[in-house]
């Protein structure tokens, strides 16, 4: 009796919890389903006990890394894991999962316990953030991208000169893309050019256009980039790395708004918006000489400077987000999301290479990656081999200086040695065993 | 004709989409001629029904499903019978003796037996006919 009054106290007390609450049983059967849950699954308590739970519960992990498994099996609770269910009605709800092992009076495990909450309403205001932090194909939350994000529709209006300023791989090409479709000569040509990648005489050709007989096999007129671009947009990239001479032709374009091909005698007029990008400092370009001074202040009418990706870590999580969508519909997979060790490597490196760096770093653990996790396994070797001898160092550096020593002498020696604990320990001057128990003790691999 | 079942170990995969094999099976007058698994690991759920149809499926068994993948399976000309839970060789049994229908969930239990061979039926909250 006493036993019945408080099932039935319990059951009062998980009916009145706005979380979905269900129990399971060492079979994976479901013991008990709270008020919530039968809300948020569309399954009523009659339904649902008895049945396994991955039948009703229905979770995008069910099937592979199932969290109530993984406690039963560890003994560990996974607290606040971000997953997404399928209703009765066959809707994807998404939902953050706690669980918990259930043990009886004698400390035996008779089962576990899951708690889970509707994030439908957190999610749609996650893509309205995720809105306001993205314009066009740019993604970023960092104050300097922000900023840019408020005046480049204002720029995109004002139809003058940009020069992007950036390292490799911070989006650039991206920006000059963006400009150019909030302008009103978005509906006109965009043409791009990189500078950098063609041979002086071939470029000026190639921008200009030549006229029939202007040199050996100009056997008709070719038109150039200008003329393509005729209305619209040219993005001249690798601006740094144009000659002297072609430079005085491209600033004689800018200030008149003409040119005459090669060979050509007539002036041809153009319509044509500017927008130039470099990874060189053009400031230091022209102290140099090697950049002209009037070409810089009229290419530096509007400047917008990117930061490099590691001084606008916040927008690394988004961008792996992006990445994996992107991914996933690219090449049909089906993955949800990176380890956390995985978001700690990548929120700690460095990406020389900026955002495409981490694009590809994306793009390679999608070959690697069969599940729905990317884990640091799935991530370049040449990129992680540092990291995990970091992590060894980490663990130990802030509580226990000597301890951090001695591991890192160990690690040091047994990959001098290959991992070989023979030569490792002669080397240290210490016994096999000592140094079989030092590896455990500091999880040395 | 070919019917697929999403496997998830013996069973009937819970969750279209989710699962790491498809069982494809070749049947005729309620006899299975001939059957295969296809891996499908890590597929997003429009090249499952892409994949599927080009198998050349007339109907998949299946678990919870996706409402979009349902009317996706069935604009490439696959009917589903959806809502199906319960050991798959069983599941195909009830389908090869015509007598298998959406929602239907058999409820043996691990040690206590098998309670009803007819399993039961949660019905469906939404039917073919309403989606359209």
């Amino acid at each position: 009796m006493k036993t019945g009054r408080s099932t039935s106290f319990f059951n009062i007390i998980l009916d009145s919890i706005a979380d979905g609450v269900f129990t399971i049983n060492n079979q994976e059967e479901i013991t008990s389903f709270n008020r919530a849950a039968e809300e948020i699954t569309g399954f009523s308590r009659d339904e649902a006990i008895g049945q396994y739970c991955f039948n009703i519960f229905r979770a995008n992990i069910c099937q592979t890394e199932c969290a109530l498994r993984q406690t039963i099996k560890t003994g560990k609770p996974i607290i606040n894991k971000h997953v997404n269910i399928l209703d009765r009605e066959g809707k994807e709800v998404p939902v953050s999962i706690s669980t918990s092992l259930l043990r009886n009076e004698k400390g035996k495990v008779i089962g576990a316990v899951e708690t889970f909450r509707d994030l439908s309403v957190v999610e749609e205001l996650k893509k309205e953030i995720s809105r306001q932090y993205s314009l066009e194909d740019i993604i970023g939350k960092n104050y300097q991208i922000q900023s840019i994000f408020h005046i480049l529709p204002d720029i995109a209006e004002s139809d003058s000169t940009v020069l992007i300023q950036g390292p490799s791989g911070s989006g650039k090409e991206l920006f000059a893309r963006a400009i150019h479709n909030l302008s009103h000569r978005k509906d006109d040509p965009y043409i791009k050019v990189n500078c950098g990648a063609l041979p002086d005489t071939l470029l000026e050709s190639e921008l200009f256009g030549y006229m029939k007989g202007a040199f050996t096999d100009a056997k008709r007129d070719k038109p150039g980039r200008f003329a393509l671009a005729e209305r619209g947009t040219i993005f001249l990239d690798e601006i740094g790395d144009m000659s002297q001479a072609l430079q005085i032709k491209l600033l004689r374009f800018l200030q008149e708004k003409e040119y005459e091909p090669l060979g050509g005698i007539i002036t041809v007029k153009a319509n044509v918006r500017t927008i130039t990008a470099t990874n060189k400092n053009l400031s230091d370009l022209v102290k140099n000489g090697s950049f002209r001074e009037d070409l810089f202040y009229r290419l530096n009418v509007v400047n917008i400077e990117l930061p490099p990706l590691s001084k606008r870590r916040e927008d690394i999580p988004l961008l792996i987000e992006n990445f994996i969508g992107k991914f996933n519909l690219k090449k049909g997979k089906n993955i949800i999301g990176v380890s956390d060790t995985v978001m700690e490597f990548l929120m700690t490196y460095d990406f020389p290479g900026n955002v495409r760096e981490l694009e590809n770093i994306i793009e390679y653990a999608f070959v690697l990656c069969k599940d729905m996790i990317i884990k640091i396994k799935h991530l370049p070797r040449e990129l992680t081999h540092d990291f995990q001898d970091r992590e060894v160092t980490k663990r130990f550096t802030l509580a226990h200086p000597l301890k951090n020593a001695e591991a890192d002498l160990i690690q040091k020696t047994l990959k001098k040695h290959q991992g070989n604990r023979i030569e490792t320990a002669k080397e240290l001057k210490i016994n096999r065993s000592t140094l079989w128990r030092k590896i455990k003790k500091y999880d040395l691999q | 004709m070919k019917v697929a079942i999403p496997l998830f170990g013996t069973w009937v995969s819970p969750r279209f989409g989710y699962s790491p094999e498809v069982w494809i099976l070749n049947v005729e007058d309620g006899e299975v001629i001939s059957q295969k698994t296809v891996p499908m690991v890590g597929l997003s759920l429009p090249f499952w029904c892409n994949q599927l149809s080009h198998l050349g499926i007339d109907a998949v068994i299946c678990g919870g499903i996706d409402r979009v993948c349902h009317y996706k399976l069935e604009s490439l000309g696959i009917s589903v019978i959806p809502e199906v839970a319960g050991e798959a060789i069983e599941v195909l049994d009830l389908f090869l003796a015509g007598k298998l229908e959406p929602g239907f969930r058999n409820c043996r239990r691990k040690g206590r037996g098998f309670k009803g061979r007819r399993g039961r039926y949660f019905e469906p909250q939404w039917t073919t006919d309403e989606k359209k």
